[in-house]
């Protein structure tokens, strides 16, 4: 899932200083599960702001509403009604979410609620971890299913660098280094034979680098 | 062949030293850091923005190079320079009298160097060991159909002793040896014991035939200095024993060379070790005492290597 985590109160407060009557957009998807963006985080926020402009001798009207996904036009109509009747828009989406709410609605102030993290999992109770960069081509079958592009601060795809050790990253004590983890991968899979291959420089014209992709799949469109 | 490929060939226990260009822009600081490489050494070797923002190491090993003092290798991580800029850098260097490249993916930038800047991360150290030996050996433009005359340059990686699992390490020496390595220059040893072992696993797999192995060694300069890298594994492990002796020593300084030099002289007695780069230790160049015999160095120590 899309991994966020919320700005600070102090900062939402800041980005929205001069309006008087805001519509806070929660998302009931990926940031619902991450305890970033859902209803609960809508409401706390919205509390939040209300008091903190009131002590400042400038209250503010928040409107709430949370809808299933802010990626999806089609969930974005239901907000027509209560965006008509706010200054500005915070959306506690993903960065995909505020800007599909900002050109569903093109005279609307939007604002991101959130810094939009990455791609991971839930590694326990309130801990996420980060697992793809979407490099567009995924080469996880090379190395056991653990992914040096993304996991290696590096991103080396030959091996470890001088810094690792066999319990964790140069860069970050509390991270494991991505290449051990695929020496023993690969070791428990039979599969230490694929550490002999050089593998070639990565042909990163599928990344970003090129600018933000677009993918059309014909055979879905109608 | 240029000077330095003659040395790694010569079979002659050979000697580099580590060069970091001045932090800023002073042109006479660059030049007497030129006029300070003793003229015995083999080459130095000039690293990329190993620890802050200096000047370029492209320019400081294109002026070593017009001084002619020593064979000029030059660093580059993969870290700061994309594919274009790694291989441009390297033509240019081959055409301005630089003689290798040591190709390296660098310290990680967020470790007190620029933890602001995205790091480059296009190739890994061993892609660009690949590229580079593409390069020297069919030419400069492998897009093109007419025969680019080959590069003289010597390319070289870093290999890490202390880095375990052992079957991991030397897939790691492997790989690099396979893409065409033609040195590898170590970590800085402190541990003589472990880099033996270390050496022993590659004699048995006949990999220090396949190439020129470099060792290092690093002065220490103070007990606060020792004990950060001690505390940063940096270079693998440094016993308490070298820890006390600076500690205690009335010349930290002094101490240090004379410890560099102690190591340097067991790991010239390692089989198949063909030669000791002398790192600096955040010195533009290792003081010159190092290479004294009141420190304990063997300059004339220019007998075959121990093979």
């Amino acid at each position: 899932m899309i991994v966020a985590s919320p700005k600070s109160i102090t900062e939402l407060k800041s980005i929205i200083e001069g309006h008087r009557k805001v519509l806070f957009v929660g998302c009931g998807t990926c940031v619902t599960v991450c305890l970033a963006g859902g209803e609960r985080e809508v409401s706390i926020s919205s509390y939040a702001i209300r008091m903190a402009r009131r002590l400042d001798r400038n209250p503010v009207e928040i409107l709430q509403i949370t809808i299933e996904r802010q990626c999806d036009n089609e969930f974005l109509k239901e907000l027509a009604a209560p965006a008509s009747e706010a200054e500005a828009i915070v959306s506690f989406g993903c960065g995909a979410g505020v800007q599909a709410i900002a050109e569903r609605f093109p005279g609307k102030p939007v604002y991101a609620a959130l810094n939009t993290q990455f791609l991971g999992v839930l590694e326990q109770q309130a801990v996420w971890t980060e697992k793809c960069m979407g490099c567009g081509d995924c080469m996880l079958a090379h190395f056991g299913g653990i992914c040096p592009v993304t996991r290696c601060a590096k991103r080396l795809l030959n091996g470890p660098c001088g810094g690792s050790t066999e319990t964790r990253c140069e860069v970050d004590p509390d991270r494991p280094c991505a290449w051990q983890l695929i020496y023993e991968r690969l070791k428990s899979i039979g599969q230490l034979g694929r550490l002999e291959e050089v593998v070639p420089p990565k042909d990163w014209s599928t990344a970003w680098y090129g600018g933000a992709r677009k993918i059309v799949r014909r055979e879905h469109q109608v | 062949m240029n000077r330095f490929g003659q040395s790694l060939l010569s079979g002659r226990m050979i000697t580099t030293a580590e060069v970091l260009a001045p932090a800023g822009a002073d042109p006479a600081a660059l030049r007497a850091l030129s006029l300070s490489v003793p003229s015995f050494l083999d080459a130095v070797i000039v690293a990329d923005n190993p620890d802050r923002i200096r000047s370029s190491a492209f320019s400081a090993a294109v002026e070593l190079s017009r001084r002619k003092a020593a064979g000029v290798i030059l660093s580059m991580t993969t870290r700061d320079r994309n594919r274009l800029a790694l291989m441009s850098d390297a033509l240019g260097a081959a055409a301005l009298g630089v003689e290798g490249i040591l190709c390296m993916s660098g310290r990680h930038g967020s470790i007190d160097i620029c933890p602001e800047a995205a790091a480059a991360g296009d190739f890994d150290s061993i892609q660009l060991v690949q590229a580079m030996k593409r390069m020297v050996l069919d030419g400069a433009d492998p897009k093109s159909k007419k025969k680019a005359p080959a590069l003289n340059l010597q390319i070289g990686a870093t290999v890490h002793p202390y880095l375990r699992p052992l079957q991991l390490n030397l897939m790691c020496v492997r790989k690099k040896i396979s893409v065409g390595a033609d040195f590898l220059v170590t970590q800085a040893v402190f541990d003589t014991e472990e880099f033996e072992s270390w050496m022993a696993a590659l004699r048995r797999r006949g990999l220090d035939k396949r190439t020129a192995i470099i060792a290092s060694v690093l002065p220490l300069s103070s007990g606060e200095h020792v004990r950060a890298l001690q505390r940063s594994r940096m270079y693998g492990p440094i016993g308490d024993d070298i820890v006390d002796r600076i500690s205690a020593a009335p010349d930290p300084a002094a101490e240090g060379l004379s410890i560099a030099a102690e190591i340097a002289n067991i790991l010239r007695g390692i089989r198949g070790v063909r030669g000791i780069h002398v790192i600096g230790g955040g010195c533009g160049l290792v003081p010159p005492e190092m290479f004294s015999e009141k420190a304990g160095w063997k300059s004339e120590d220019r007998g075959s290597v121990n093979a």
